[in-house]
């Protein structure tokens, strides 16, 4: 039987903290696993905490050379996140492997469900997910790059990384041709199959760009611009941004049950 | 008819450097493989190249153009993978519904040029490169699984050093050379244009490893550069034929047209 993929962050991780505070994976609070076990469905889950689109393109490589595949949905993340990484073979990449730093998980306890993240680690190599986060936020500074002047720009390269990472790439166009650049290396990945891709927002704090065609439109792939957030309240009167866990953040196991049982089948039927 | 499609850095935008070194052009010269190559052998031609370009323009780069002509070939020059690009948008935005031409900037000639202008309508774009000026020996990292925090350093760093040795010397930098040429794949794949990326000289790093993602399908990768290919076949150093340190002279240029070119497009597959 052909098996379901999904991509994600902590959401689609099971990401929970207990009473003590610590934080916990694979746990019940998966819609992925809830979808998977009502429809009978085998699935492949690749997801990790802070897990965002430059990733994405890997994983689903990684997951169609294992799978015979007839879905994929795409939790779309926070755009605020970005990767570094650290080589001390200095070779640009040529012995890094697509699944390097893939890492397989327990499958879930009724086997349907294949559970992969990216361990931190492999060798000397190394990956993280970073963000923008609060802490590191610095107030913008201006910008002196002008025609006229071209070597301001070299302030800018002597700025802290985490503030020109944030003004000069993130925060402009740059973002956005990553974001459309990764979704269609993912859609070139199933063309000339009838494999869908629905690429979908938790709530609405999560940017969809409503302009996606910047280099063409997409055959497979699908944007969903109606958030899990809205359809659950529109349709289902539920205000899942007060259905959370202790941290504030993550839902609790009847989001993911709706997300699961009510909003995966309202994408699969309208787009 | 249709149009030949060159995309690449100075090399392809006919820089020319003047003989006091006090001053710089390009279009202007006759240093161009491309413009030479399209005289030579009749075939109509837009060239999208500009100083310092690098892989991470060429996705909009090509898309523009096969937006604008019928066109069955394109010629990509892989440049340095030392080269990035940052920008600043006034209104802080993530550029949704910028348009592919945001940045292009026509000259209107016999060849068809186009190049980036630096700033438009509140949005900037500028390439950089880890100029030798700019390098800071590595420090070390020293990731601690009990102190998740300690990669902290990478953010405190200057940009100039994180960009450099926790990007640009990864294999991050060969997702984003990969995923830009599928990009370009899969939009030459669905118009039948074959493409072929080629290093001008051995400076350039071509990879090995090229299926991340998948075989390509339409673009093919060249496996000699022009200098290996006209040393051997044609008994030239190019590396002894600059204009200044860097760019090359007249013949380079017509050697590239005359015959690298013409031998990629019989021998790649």
């Amino acid at each position: 039987m052909k098996r379901t993929l999904f991509l994600g962050d902590s959401h689609s991780a099971g990401y929970t903290i207990n009473n003590d505070g610590q934080a916990l994976h694979w746990t019940e609070n998966n819609y992925a696993e809830i979808y998977s076990a009502q429809n009978d469905q085998p699935c492949a889950i690749y997801a990790q905490a802070g897990g965002c689109n430059r990733k994405f393109p890997t994983w689903v490589s990684c997951l169609l050379d294992r799978y015979d595949v007839n879905k994929i949905f795409i939790q779309s993340t926070h755009w605020n996140r970005y990767l570094v990484a650290n080589d001390p073979n200095l070779d640009l990449g040529e012995s890094y492997k697509v699944d390097t730093f893939l890492e397989r998980n327990e499958d879930s306890a009724n086997g349907l469900v294949h559970r992969y993240t990216d361990k931190r680690y492999a060798g000397n190599r190394y990956e993280a997910l970073m963000g923008q986060f609060e802490e590191y936020w610095d107030k913008y500074k201006g910008f002196k790059g002008n025609i006229n002047n071209p070597q301001g720009e070299f302030e800018i390269l002597e700025n802290q990384y985490r503030y020109t990472k944030l003004w000069h790439e993130a925060l402009t166009h740059l973002q956005l041709r990553d974001y459309i650049g990764d979704m269609t290396v993912i859609d070139h990945m199933v063309r000339n199959t009838n494999i869908p891709i629905y690429v979908w927002t938790i709530n609405n704090r999560i940017y969809l760009p409503k302009n996606t065609d910047l280099y063409r439109g997409f055959d497979n792939l699908k944007f969903i611009h109606k958030s899990a957030e809205d359809f659950l309240f529109e349709r289902h009167q539920m205000k899942i941004s007060k259905m959370v866990v202790e941290d504030n953040e993550h839902y609790n196991y009847d989001v993911h049950c709706a997300i699961a049982e009510k909003y995966l089948p309202y994408i699969e039927k309208n787009y | 008819m249709s149009r030949t499609l060159f995309l690449g850095d100075s090399h392809s935008a006919g820089f020319y450097e003047n003989s006091d070194g006090t001053s710089c052009t390009i279009w202007d010269s006759e240093n161009n493989y491309a413009e030479i190559y399209s005289k030579l052998y009749d075939v109509p031609s837009a060239v999208y190249a500009m100083p310092g370009a690098c892989n991470r323009h060429y996705p909009v780069w090509f898309s523009f153009l096969v937006d604008e002509y019928e066109t069955n070939t394109a010629f990509i020059q892989s440049t340095y993978w030392n080269r990035y690009l940052f920008a600043y948008s006034e209104r802080l935005d993530w550029g949704d519904g910028i348009t592919k031409d945001h940045f292009v900037d026509k000259t209107q000639s016999e060849t068809h040029r186009y190049s980036n202008l630096m700033s438009n309508k509140g949005r900037f774009e500028i390439m950089v490169g880890q100029f030798k000026e700019l390098h800071e020996d590595f420090k070390g990292f020293n990731f601690d699984f009990s102190d998740p925090t300690s990669y902290h350093n990478v953010f405190e760093e200057t940009y100039k050093y994180s960009k450099l040795w926790f990007e640009g010397l990864t294999h991050l930098q060969l997702r984003d050379y990969l995923s830009d040429l599928i990009v370009i794949d899969h939009l030459a794949q669905e118009r039948d244009i074959d493409v072929y990326v080629w290093n001008i000289n051995n400076r350039v790093h071509i990879p090995n490893t090229k299926d991340l993602f998948g075989k390509f399908k339409r673009v093919k990768f060249v496996e000699k550069s022009a200098e290996d290919f006209l040393r051997k076949d044609h008994k030239m150093n190019i590396e002894r034929m600059h204009i200044d340190k860097e760019h090359y002279h007249k013949d380079v240029h017509n050697a590239i047209a005359e015959h690298y070119i013409p031998w990629i497009k019989k021998n790649s597959k």
